[in-house]
């Protein structure tokens, strides 16, 4: 999303191209959406993420992945910045490089795509019954939106804000303090 | 352009504008599906409301910080209403916000513009209505400050307005709008 449209495939057209391509896209019902570059905070709260998340759920059931295709619905692909998935992954096809059962999804905010995070990729996401949490990550300033899912199928919005805070994902039971999170990234004033 | 001058501007323009940080965005025309959802929902909350301190407000600007001025589709305030000055066009105390999703400014309405609005610390609730299926889609502020996103979807759905202690039954917010 975001991206123009290059080009309508099937979904197996489109999953043929991807496999072959060097730059993964997105997919959404028959158009393919190549993933944006992004800037260097991004690349950094990434990385910084996926390493305080790993670090803390090192010997348990549940892994995080990175840039890992999950199949939302038959005719949509998408590729959220990491995934979590406790037990085993499902997969959409014998290729196993597409997953349909993330348990928590991150999204590191960029400029262009922020609404898009919020509005249409988590209806999208939500759609997935395995989905109990999604992180929202700013990057402009220390700021996190958790989602959780609630037993009754709501969900419970939390804003995290400031180097102080100390962000919770209940579903994984871990605590991520945003300075971990955001070391490194300088803040524009 | 700086916010006076906005505002002059604004208040002299046959069409609004939202203003961000300098940046004037002319409010975009609406689908005949999107004029009648915003009607409706005004409609049925001015009979529930009737009588009671909170009253409805369409197309009001609000300044959700120094800098930025919005103008959500249907504003609901509790008592009188917080004016900006003497012109008394412009409040910064909404309780509940509507809006109606447009395709264009969907996404918009989930991300930034929420984001704005939270920050008025007399902002309760936020209700975003569909235009192409019966969705209604309730933000409720928990008393220790977190959201609680509530998602009425089918015509058989009643979505409720804690905040205003009131229920929209979808069948009603939707009929006549299939066409």
């Amino acid at each position: 999303m975001g991206a123009a449209p290059v080009v309508k495939l099937s979904v197996e057209e489109y999953l043929a191209a991807d496999r072959g391509a060097e730059l993964p896209s997105e997919y959404h019902d028959g158009e393919l959406f190549p993933i944006s570059a992004v800037s260097w905070e991004h690349g950094l709260i990434v990385a910084n993420l996926s390493r305080r998340i790993a670090e803390r759920l090192e010997g348990g059931s549940c892994h995080i992945a990175a840039q890992v295709r999950i199949g939302v619905g038959p005719t949509t692909f998408v590729f959220p910045d990491q995934v979590v998935v406790c037990g085993k992954p499902e997969f959409a096809d014998e290729e196993k490089d597409t997953i349909t059962n993330p348990k928590v999804i991150v999204e590191v905010l960029s400029p262009s795509t922020a609404d898009c995070d919020y509005g249409g990729k988590f209806a999208l996401y939500r759609r997935l019954p395995s989905l109990e949490e999604y992180v929202l990550i700013a990057q402009a300033r220390p700021n996190v939106d958790v989602f959780l899912k609630t037993p009754e199928g709501r969900w419970l919005l939390t804003p995290y804000e400031g180097l102080q805070a100390v962000v919770k994902l209940d579903s994984l039971g871990i605590a991520l303090p945003m300075a971990e999170l955001y070391a490194g990234v300088e803040f524009k004033p | 352009m700086s916010v006076e001058e906005y505002l002059a501007a604004d208040r002299a323009a046959e069409r609004a504008s939202e203003y961000h940080d300098g940046e004037m965005f002319p409010l975009e025309a609406v689908s005949i599906r999107h004029g009648l959802l915003v009607n409706r929902v005004a409609w049925k909350l001015l009979e529930l409301l009737e009588g009671g301190p909170c009253q409805i407000v369409s197309q009001i600007r609000v300044r959700v910080s120094p800098s930025k001025f919005i103008y959500p589709d249907q504003t609901i305030i509790h008592g009188e209403p917080a004016l900006t000055d003497e012109h008394a066009d412009t409040i910064t105390n909404p309780k509940v916000i509507v809006e109606v999703l447009s395709p264009s400014t969907k996404n918009y309405d989930h991300g930034e513009k929420f984001e704005l609005y939270r920050r008025l610390p007399s902002f309760e609730e936020y209700a975003l209505i569909a235009q192409d299926q019966p969705n209604v889609e309730v933000f409720r502020k928990t008393p220790d400050g977190r959201w609680l996103l509530t998602i009425y979807e089918g015509l058989d759905a009643v979505a409720k307005l804690d905040s205003l202690d009131v229920a929209l039954p979808l069948a009603e917010l939707y009929a006549g709008t299939s066409t």
